[in-house]
């Protein structure tokens, strides 16, 4: 492919968000501003499908050149595209989402006014998020991976008159912000850090570019491997906070405020998975920090069981979905935590990718499910006010219960091959001769977290479209199912769903791929005769989880209705009390420093100065007073002046 | 060519004197002369931008000061009072080089967006603000185009007096005591400034006399790095920099800029904010570290540069704490100040040109927050941030989209103008000193977070109309509004994409800055930089 073709890619939808924001501030067409949205994610999807079919691997990274962006001194950057397995994989998982996800929001978005302002930013996601996907320079990826968080901002807050999505967008922002503060600081300390061994005769100048970085990094790692240690922790942070793992994670819950596509898409299938293609991306470099990646591990083993357990007590079927995908990227990053056991970077990342393009399918058919429920129950999605959908929505109940199924785990859809694909390196990771133990514990903790995720997934499910028919008034008389503007897209990710995990897995389609990423070991054969037991005990996990749900909400309606005085229920409904617990220990004292700083200022600095101005005019008063205008005090000054240098004269 | 120079100095002047002479017997025909008098200001330095720009300074000039176009009065010219024999005489000289001429467009960009403005605004004597703005003008362009230190001197001086009248004339009840702790503030900095300036005469005085022009000084500063006779340069520099710091508001010499920013008229603000706060750091860039690299490399980078640190979280920390829109913004100068400083004393090319263009990003994006803050209160009545109208998003989408923008762009948010600024000061410090920096990306967090503050609860959430409400003005941003802020918009984005076009007009300039802060440094051997010295060789610092 010509390099301008390649450009297209993130081009096109750069332009028709540049079209739909104009059309947005002069109020053109009003309801069409969905048609340049549409046609530049279909570009996009098109040539990056293309792109990944026709690019030849084996030949070497292609780096596609742009500009020069920065060049000053020994800081100097290039916006290039870094065409490689990588990105080109979740290139095309981002735009082909990015397409159906569009596609669906034209009928989701219809009467709302902001409809030309829905599809600049959506637009501008996009561009970012290809972007953030294909820069061949970290700054680069910086500057994107800040992108799609303002237009993740934007989208959270973009019903601004809401008071829960103003606040919600402005948390989202800021958390987001505290962990860029430590991607930004981690890659100033890779730029001192390159500084430090690179040979300026022989070496490219550009040093934030990954080729360099990787080429790099062994040096360092050797010569001062502290200061590595400090970026890779700064990087996987960084991730923390996009991917919202725990402790960051709190932002996500309520970023489902925002527009229900726009939660499908950037909050579930795309955005949210940009920390795990930074830790996938890094992975050259991360390997010769193996404490940190399973440190990774442990973030992401305790995010998923943490979010699991607040998911299975949550009332809101959007909040279920927000924590399951919590819960889902913190496999992803147990999977490329397990790059931490030696020599098992190259399969770890490539299980973390797995089940990444696996998620983003049924998570998104999930997410559009729930706005197909939002839309006919008139915007109540409170699981507590209705039930028994299936024979209002059939298509929908249908559709999500694929969704649901793949989410599960149940073989032999998309989600089932991940999973087993995460708990199987898990299992090899727990043979590490370090790390071992640690492994051992999270993949533990990753079969308990399998199970509940089939229960909480299932609870939802049944809850909203088994048992009795209940309607909130809300949704008026005529409940009605989605049209096929919204269906089409839901049918394509569910065809996704179920046959992306059997396409790429078992057919060692994925391995092919993923053979040629640079930097890393070939791959090295896993498919023992633990593959099987595996996969029977994740199954049998999954199908357990599901009949567990059955009991609890079908079989046992009563319980599921009336709120528990459980100490643990009660916790978990309040989401363990973390956000109080931020707002406690962390905003507020913040915002009393402040406060205390801002009357230090102008109380102290500001009296202080206040003060000795007023000492020095006092003090010019004083003199002033002398200057009395009479000529008799003038004399008698005079006079005295005058005696008193006489006697000084003569007495001396 | 060179002629534009004085050219440039006198058409506001000409203009603001036209305008305070006459304009009172016929206010009608001079409505909008101050705007054509901006404006023309304006064209003549795009002209000497463009001319700059494809311009090569001498190859042979070795000082850290080389102007590529320089203007000498010979008809103004004094003899030297003391040391020379020769007969030489000094000259009244402009000149201007990269890092000038992006001040000197700032400068012309905001004044004229302040004169559009306040034909909106400024309710009274709206003619005598104007001329009394371009005189400001003046002022401040002749320091922006100085090249000898007299002339600079005389220029940061004269700006103080249209300022004075300009804070006190058009301000609130308590912006008279406010302009007096201006100036009193700034005159307590001016006498050691003078004294620095003579002391720095007298200290490059040789053989072949004694010179005020800044390039012959740079040179014979550049002698002196080089041989390492530089022991005696501090307490010209810190008499320098106490005088500079004022002017800057380096903490904790910071105390007149709350007070005189939210006493001002917010027009008259976004000129003091903009472009007044740069000249301190521009007396930085263009006499201190050029004309003492010595004392700067000894006590720069841990001495000033920490004190930028601290003023990026001070400042952070302190606009947090605020409830006024005007003090909040104060402060948040104070903040990106910080992030300044911290560029201009790491003294490598990186920190000083991302510097020089952040002192251009800042101006540019404070003065339109300001800007925008006058356009707000005329819509809202107050300034406070907890009274008053809530959720404006809804009412006045337009401006709530400039505000949007223009705190974004402050907040750092990459794409935009600002972000280029900070990641270069950000990396000319952590090749300095690491520590520094990383704690320098704190004021990231805390910058973001008064300002996307400030945006919810201003913009955010159901519109609640308050009570107050001075002068209701009931419609959006109007067409002189939308002007202004797309052009300052426009100029975000441009630096913001291709910062690279901006930065080879200033990279000859911090490049010569920095080779002779290195010279200094390698014949310092006490300066404990040694160790960082293996990995800052000269020759990175001289690619092309």
């Amino acid at each position: 492919m010509s390099p301008t073709q390649l450009w297209l890619i993130p081009l096109a939808p750069l332009v028709a968000m540049i079209i739909c924001a104009i059309g947005s501030i002069m109020g053109l067409f009003k309801h069409r501003a969905h048609i340049p949205c549409w046609i530049a994610l279909a570009i996009s999807a098109i040539l990056s499908v293309w792109a990944l079919w026709t690019t030849d691997f084996a030949s070497g990274v292609l780096v596609v050149e742009g500009y020069t962006w920065l060049s000053l001194g020994r800081i100097q950057v290039r916006t290039a595209m870094q065409l490689d397995v990588l990105s080109l994989f979740q290139l095309t998982v981002v735009t082909v989402v990015s397409l159906l996800v569009a596609i669906y929001s034209q009928a989701y978005m219809k009467n709302d006014p902001g409809y030309a302002r829905y599809f600049a930013i959506f637009s501008g996601f996009v561009f970012s998020m290809t972007m953030l996907v294909l820069a061949s320079n970290l700054l680069v990826m910086y500057v994107f991976w800040e992108g799609v968080g303002l237009c993740s901002y934007l989208l959270v807050g973009y019903w601004l008159q809401r008071p829960s999505a103003a606040k919600a967008a402005t948390k989202a922002f800021m958390v987001n912000r505290v962990a860029d503060c430590a991607f930004l600081s981690g890659i100033l300390v890779l730029t001192y850090a390159v500084g430090l061994v690179i040979n300026t005769e022989t070496s490219p100048t550009e040093r934030l570019n990954f080729a360099v970085i990787f080429d790099l990094a062994p040096v360092i790692a050797a010569n001062y491997p502290g200061l590595l240690g400090f970026v890779a922790v700064c990087l996987l942070i960084g991730a923390i906070g996009k991917s919202a793992q725990f402790p960051l994670h709190v932002w996500l819950p309520d970023a489902m405020e925002g527009p229900t596509p726009a939660s499908a898409l950037i909050h579930a299938a795309t955005m949210v998975t940009a920390g795990v293609f930074l830790l996938a991306r890094m992975s050259p470099l991360l390997e010769l920090t193996p404490n940190v990646l399973v440190m990774a591990a442990w973030i992401g083993g305790i995010t998923a069981f943490l979010a699991a357990a607040i998911a299975l007590f949550q009332d809101d079927l959007k909040r279920v979905l927000a924590y399951s995908t919590v819960s889902q990227l913190g496999f992803m990053f147990m999977a490329i935590g397990a790059g931490g056991g030696r020599g098992l970077i190259s399969i770890a990342v490539l299980a973390g990718m797995f089940h990444l393009c696996t998620h983003a399918f049924f998570k998104a058919l999930l997410f559009l499910g729930a706005g197909n429920v939002m839309h006919a129950m008139g915007d109540v999605i409170d699981m507590r006010s209705f039930s028994g959908l299936r024979k209002v929505l059939p298509k929908t109940y249908f559709l999500f219960g694929l969704g649901a199924l793949a989410l599960a785990g149940i073989p032999p859809l998309a989600g089932f091959w991940s999973k087993d694909g995460i708990l199987a390196i898990l299992f090899e990771a727990s043979k590490d001769l370090d790390h071992g133990t640690s492994f051992k514990a999270l993949f533990g903790v990753a079969l308990v977290t399998a199970f509940m995720t089939a229960v909480y997934t299932f609870r939802a499910f049944f809850r909203t479209f088994h048992g009795p028919l209940r309607l909130p008034h809300e949704a008026g008389d005529h409940p009605h199912e989605a049209n096929w503007v919204q269906l089409s897209p839901m049918i394509v990710l569910a065809v996704g769903s179920m046959v992306a995990g059997v396409a790429l897995g078992p057919t060692g389609l994925l391995n092919n791929l993923f053979e040629y990423v640079p930097h890393i070991p070939k791959l090295s054969e896993h498919h023992g005769h633990e593959g099987i037991w595996l996969a029977a005990v994740s199954s049998l996990v999954s199908i357990s989880g599901v009949a567990v749900a059955w009991v609890t909400t079908l079989r046992r309606p009563e319980e599921a209705a009336h709120p528990s005085r459980n100490p643990l229920v009660v916790a978990g409904a309040n989401r363990f009390y973390i956000d109080e617990v931020y707002d406690l220990f962390l905003v507020r004292p913040i915002q009393a420093f402040a406060d205390l700083v801002g009357v230090f200022d102008s109380g102290f600095v500001g009296m202080f100065w206040k003060r000795l101005l007023s000492t020095i005019f006092s003090t010019g008063e004083l003199f002033r007073r002398m200057q009395t205008g009479l000529l008799p005090h003038y004399a008698i000054a005079l006079a005295v002046g005058s005696l008193l240098i006489i006697a000084v004269v003569v007495l001396s | 060519m060179t002629i534009i120079l004085p050219i440039l100095i006198l058409t506001p002047l000409i203009g603001g004197f036209l305008l305070l002479m006459f304009a009172q017997r016929a206010e009608d025909s001079f409505r909008n002369f101050g705007i054509a008098a901006g404006g023309m200001t304006f064209l003549f330095s795009l002209m000497l931008a463009l001319w700059i720009s494809g311009q090569q300074p001498s190859a042979d000039s070795v000082g850290s000061v080389v102007p590529s176009i320089e203007y000498k009065a010979e008809w103004l010219s004094i003899a030297p009072p003391y040391g020379d024999e020769s007969g030489s005489r000094w000259y009244f000289v402009l000149g201007c080089d990269g890092i000038g001429n992006l001040m000197v467009l700032l400068t012309t960009i905001v004044t004229l967006a302040v004169l559009i403005f306040s034909t909106l605004t400024v309710k009274t004597k709206n003619i005598n603000y104007a001329g009394w703005l371009l005189l400001a003008e003046a002022g401040l362009l002749s320091v922006f185009l100085a090249m000898d230190v007299v002339t600079f001197y005389i220029g940061f001086e004269l700006t103080l007096i249209p300022l004075f009248v300009l804070i006190a004339g058009w301000g609130n009840s308590s912006a008279l005591m406010a302009g007096r702790r201006f100036v009193l503030f700034t005159l307590a900095g001016s006498i050691p400034m003078i004294v620095a300036i003579i002391g720095l005469v007298a200290f490059y005085s040789n053989e072949s006399g004694a010179t005020i022009s800044i390039p012959q000084l740079s040179v014979r500063a550049f002698d002196s790095a080089k041989s390492g006779l530089m022991a005696q340069q501090g307490w010209i520099f810190w008499m320098m920099v106490f005088g500079l710091g004022i002017k800057t508001a380096v903490l904790p010499l910071h105390s007149w800029l709350p007070t005189t920013y939210s006493a001002s008229h917010p027009t008259t603000t976004a000129l003091m904010a903009g472009v007044v706060l740069k000249l301190g750091l521009f007396g930085f860039i263009r006499i201190v570290i050029p004309l003492l690299p010595g004392a700067s490399v000894t006590f720069g980078p841990y001495v000033l540069g920490t004190l930028g640190v601290v003023a990026i979280t001070y400042g952070a920390l302190n606009a947090l704490a605020q409830t006024d829109l005007r003090l909040l913004l104060a402060y948040s100068s104070l903040s990106h100040v910080g992030f300044i400083t911290l560029g201009l004393f790491s003294l490598n090319q990186e920190g000083l040109g991302g510097a020089a263009l952040q002192m251009f990003n800042h101006g540019i994006t404070t003065a339109a927050m300001f800007l925008l803050i006058d356009s707000l209160i005329m819509r809202r009545g107050t300034h406070c941030l907890t009274t008053g109208s809530h959720g404006l998003g809804s009412v006045f989408p337009r401006l709530s989209l400039f505000f949007f923008f223009f705190v974004a762009a402050g907040a750092g948010v990459p794409g935009l103008n600002n972000f280029v600024g900070e990641v270069l000061t950000l990396s000319g410090m952590v090749l300095r000193h690491p520590v520094h920096a990383v704690a320098g990306t704190l004021g990231v967090v805390l910058g973001a977070w008064y300002a996307f503050r400030l945006l919810q609860k201003l913009f955010m959430g159901p519109y609640e109309r308050s009570k107050i409400h001075g002068e209701s003005v009931a419609y959006d941003v109007g067409m002189r509004e939308t002007a202004v802020f797309s052009a300052l918009a426009f100029i975000c984005i441009f630096i913001g994409v291709v910062p690279q076009r901006v930065l080879d007009t200033i990279r000859p300039d911090a490049r010569r800055i920095a080779i002779v802060c290195f010279t200094a440094m390698k014949s310092l051997p006490e300066t404990a930089d040694i160790e960082k010295l293996s990995s800052v060789s000269l020759s990175d610092i001289e690619l092309p």
